[in-house]
Formats: C-alpha cells, structure tokens, sequence
C-alpha cells in the first residue's frame, strides 16, 4: 500500500519540500490539528485554551466576506524551534504553492483527491461551514498547486461532500516515484465567511484525502 | 486468513494475492497472461473472472486528515475489473456492506484513463 503524510510549511511557502525539508513540519494526525483564527498568535508557548481561542476567533462582517486570517498547526510535540505549540502555516489563502504538502510514498491508482466532510463517517456536510448542506456553498476553499501559483485572489473549490480538490491538477494516478524520493502534491486552503451570514457557529469538519492503491 | 485473490495462468501455474486489502500483493503478479481470477469479496462471495485480456484490481481508501479519527485509513471499495477488446468490465464492491455494482465502460473511459496503467496484469 502507499502511504500518505501531510506536512505544512511554517517558513515559506515558495519553497518545496524536498528543497527544504526543514521548513516543513509533518502533522502528528493523532495529536495534532488545525486552527482557523483571524488574531491567534504564532509561537505560543501552550495549547490554546478555548477563551483563546474564541476571543482570536473572526467575528462576521455585515458588509463584505471575511476570509479568516491565519491557519496554524498545533503541535501537540512543541518540538519545533523550541518549546511551541502553535506555527502559522506559511502563505494560506495567498498567492503561494507550498502550504500544504501531501506526500505519497509510492505510486497510486487513482488521482489523490481532498475532501472535506462533517466528520469522520464520511456521509455528510450539513456543517454551516461545509454549506449547511448545499456544496458550492461550503466556506472552506481549496486549490490545487502542485502544478502552479493558485494566483492572485483565488477563489478556489468550495470543498464538501462530492466537490473535491484533485491534487495532481487532473492528471491522473501517481506513478512510481524515483529510489528515495515520494510524490509530493500541494494545496492552499482558506475559510471564507460570506458577508453578514445569519449564523454565527463554532464547528469542526474532517479534512480526507482519498486514492486508490494496487 | 484467507487470500483475497486467486490467479491461474494459462500456463497452469498459479499466484496467490495477498490477505488483507494493506498488502494485497498485485504489484508481483508474474507477468504472464491470466486466464480465471477467483476473487473473495467481502462478505465471502466468491467473484470469477476469466477470458480477459488484461485485469486490474485496486483498493481505494479515505485517510483522515483533521478529526477524533485522524490517521485512520478507511478502506471503501474495492474494483475488480477485465479488460477485452475495448471494454473495462467490472465490479465495484463496498467493503462496508457488501454492495456491488457492475460496470461496463469504454476502455477511453476517463476513469479508466486517469488509472495508472502500469498495474494493468
């Protein structure tokens, strides 16, 4: 079987990871997670408490759409660059290619593709944030760069349910990589609060990549 | 366990699959012409195929990303499939109750296309 890890970029996004591994920490997907906050403060020295969070959290406009500032990785390990728990992911939501890394350590039979659901069963997206079940509505925003630059202002994938990210622009399953090498696909993500929506809410939803292997 | 897949060659030799859908040994398949696959779905259902020119077999899977559940892999379905001539004919199987669906497709299909071609045997 192949397998995939997930790792974000906390020093510049225009760098690669297999150009510069170490501006890349790879997620602990049992112990980490991510925060999406408008004022949250890089480098914090403990696990954000939920008064943290809610006071940092993005408050919605009545009068234009509020993509939300900052995703930040909380490393349940606060290993990296000393003893922090929270590292802003270089370049989300801007015109940058390397936020997001999904490496695959081998080949794979279908296109990887990104998803977003409720949770964990997979089944739905009734979430305010996934679309309150209507999937071009979804708040959450992804784009593929693993081919290229998402440009300026990007709109992106409203990602929920059957609307989903395919990660290698389109072009199919991943072949075998070279000896000692994985294949490495890119994303940006941001969240997108439309303007004076009628439901303020505190939600979680479940980032999936699905792919095939032989 | 039982293996998942069964090959007889047309030689009379045969290959057993592997026994879980982690390692399901389709990558070693001996390069030579399959003539039966006898195929264990999930719920013990024997699936045979024979008389194709090529097969292809593969898992698809959901890892979690962000979540109570994150780093789990969730096995979904499983395809088995022949291809003659051009034609895909094929089996779509749930492995969370057992569903299965049948296709039959042009091998210019984009679905089949997008796969990688290399694990066709």
């Amino acid at each position: 079987m192949t397998n995939a890890k997930i790792l974000v970029n906390y020093v510049d996004s225009d760098e690669t990871y297999i150009a510069e591994p170490s501006n890349y920490i790879e997620m602990d997907l049992t112990n980490d997670y991510f925060i999406h906050s408008q004022t949250l403060a890089d480098l914090l020295t403990h696990e954000p408490t939920a008064d943290e969070l809610n006071v940092a959290a993005a408050i919605i406009s009545d009068s234009a759409a509020v993509t939300i500032a900052k995703i930040l990785l909380m490393d349940y390990s606060h290993s990296v660059l000393g003893s922090y728990y929270t590292h802003l992911i270089h370049g989300t939501g801007g015109n940058h290619r390397y936020s997001f890394c999904l490496s695959f350590d081998g080949a794979t039979a279908t296109e990887p593709q990104l998803e977003a659901w409720d949770d964990s069963d997979l089944d739905s997206y009734t979430n305010h944030v996934l679309g309150a079940g209507t999937i071009n509505n979804s708040m959450v925003k992804a784009v593929c760069t693993t081919l290229s630059l998402p440009g300026v202002g990007w709109a992106g994938t409203p990602l929920a349910g059957a609307n989903v990210l395919l990660l290698n622009g389109g072009n199919g399953a991943l072949t075998t990589p070279g000896s000692g090498l994985n294949n490495d696909l890119y994303c940006n993500l941001k969240i997108v609060i439309p303007m004076a929506y009628a439901i303020p809410k505190v939600e979680t939803f479940v980032l999936a990549v699905r792919y095939s292997w032989v | 366990m039982n293996p998942i897949f069964t090959i007889v060659f047309d030689d009379n030799t045969s290959y057993v699959g592997g026994c879980d859908y982690f390692e399901m040994k389709w990558k070693d398949i001996p390069n030579k012409k399959i003539r039966t696959i006898f195929y264990t779905m999930p719920l013990g259902d024997m699936l045979v195929l024979n008389g194709y020119d090529k097969y292809y077999h593969r898992i698809e899977g959901v890892k979690i990303l962000t979540g109570k559940d994150a780093g789990k892999m969730k096995i979904i379905f499983t395809y088995i499939m022949g291809k003659i001539k051009s034609q895909v004919i094929g089996y779509k199987i749930s492995t969370i109750n057992g569903n299965i669906e049948k296709f039959n497709v042009d091998e210019k299909e984009e679905s089949i296309i997008k796969l990688n071609q290399e694990f066709w045997k």
